[in-house]
């Protein structure tokens, strides 16, 4: 089942380093200088947003500047044959002076905290990663990037681009309820497939109406004054006796509003214990 | 046992009529007839999983839940799915613990089920005509 966002994947692979990902890139780049009112140098000059190409191979980018102005984007050109690649790119905070090579020396503990994320350019072997619906990789504020790559090495790579290539979606803040993520987390192919193989089985054909013919699964009977539940006791006991007697393996029994909206529960309670309790084939009460 | 949620009012009275089923023996609770709308909602079969839950958690026995009515598509079945997934968990994610009481469900799973094996959706005609084709 395969359903990761962006963000779990980035979780899941650095936690993993060790074991099978490769972090391709551990260079530093960009060192614009961090001061805010230094703010973006095209302005004056009338320039329009700049691109440039990187190249990706083997633990490694290519034509990357040390620096670049704010507000240019990033092509991603993968030079490998058979590998992805991907540039995500953290601005570093504004207080971190180390060089690269110390910072990668951190544990993942301390060097996640140091790292956020600003964007991310992906591309299959031989292409470019305008070949893909991302958004471009755009650095807007000044400051220090780090550039790393994180695929893991021991997957095909049509596996790898088959992951959903966007930065991790931001909560719109306030905690959420469990059901808010329902109606927009993306199921992919593999775990849909079981989902819905899943819900098939899960799928009563009972329709409660009068063409439900014996013989088909179970026999599901509905008794008990259907649908209303307003009946005496001893009509929907009489009920569901016959529907047992004429081979239901389930009885639907309703409870009576009537009874349950006032607040008598004490009836209602009793009622279901009086169906559940009959005797025959063990009619188990749906 | 049928509590008819559509005339409950409240979550407050699905979760009374909840555990009065459960309390009473009830091997399932089921949220409506079909014959009332607003049959069932994810909100009301939220509320039935947790006193599913917490009835299993007080007494040890699972019990089930279907939910019958208003469900027509993969994608509504697919969230209550993770709703039951997320609320009472895996093991109540099973065909003998959750039911969908929904005909006109099965047709769009299986549509959906061809549709990822062939790549092809039948037309809302197409699947019309056989639905006509089936019904006296």
């Amino acid at each position: 089942m395969r359903r990761l966002t962006r963000g779990r994947r980035m979780a899941a692979a650095v936690a993993a380093t060790a074991l099978l990902l490769a972090a391709c890139g551990d260079d530093a780049a960009d060192d614009t200088p961090p001061p805010a009112d230094q703010q973006p140098d095209d302005g004056d000059n009338g320039d329009e947003a700049e691109t440039i190409t990187v190249g990706a191979f083997d633990y490694g980018y290519t034509d990357l500047p040390g620096e670049i102005a704010a507000g240019t984007t990033i092509v991603m050109r993968n030079d490998s044959d058979a590998e992805v690649h991907e540039i995500l790119a953290f601005r570093l905070p504004d207080d971190e002076d180390r060089p690269i090579q110390d910072l990668m020396q951190l544990s993942e503990e301390e060097l996640m905290p140091l790292l956020d994320m600003r964007g991310v350019a992906l591309a299959p072997p031989g292409a470019d990663s305008t070949a893909l619906p991302v958004p471009p990789l755009t650095l807007e504020q000044p400051g220090r990037y780090v550039f790393l790559c994180i695929i893991p090495t021991n997957a095909p790579p049509d596996e790898v681009m088959a992951v959903p290539a966007r930065p991790a979606r931001r909560r719109p803040g306030g905690r959420r309820g469990p059901g808010a993520d329902l109606a927009t987390r993306s199921i992919k192919t593999d775990g849909q497939g079981w989902a819905l193989d899943l819900a098939i089985r899960m799928v009563d054909l009972t329709t409660l109406e009068g063409q439900d013919t014996p013989g088909k699964v179970h026999v599901a009977a509905v008794a008990t004054a259907f649908p209303s539940g307003r009946a005496s006791l001893a009509v929907k006991l009489a009920d569901t006796r016959d529907a047992v007697a004429a081979g239901a393996d389930e009885i639907d029994m309703v409870i009576d509003r009537g009874a349950f909206l006032p607040g008598d529960y004490g009836q209602v309670f009793d009622e279901i214990v009086a169906v559940k309790g009959l005797p025959a084939a063990t009619p188990t009460s749906r | 046992v049928i509590l008819e949620t559509g005339e409950l009012a409240t979550y407050d009275n699905v979760r009374r009529a909840s555990w009065l089923a459960l309390a009473a023996g009830g091997d399932f609770i089921k949220t409506s007839t079909g014959k009332v709308s607003p049959a069932s909602t994810l909100p009301v079969t939220l509320v039935m999983l947790e006193a599913v839950r917490d009835f299993a958690a007080l007494t040890g026995e699972i019990r089930g839940v279907k939910s019958a009515g208003g469900i027509r598509t993969a994608k509504d079945a697919i969230r209550y799915l993770v709703l039951v997934h997320e609320i009472a968990g895996a093991r109540l994610a099973h065909p003998d613990r959750f039911r969908f009481g929904a005909s006109s469900l099965l047709n769009d799973l299986l549509m959906q089920r061809a549709k990822q094996r062939t790549g092809v959706y039948w037309t809302p005609t197409a699947s019309r005509s056989t639905e006509d084709a089936r019904s006296p």
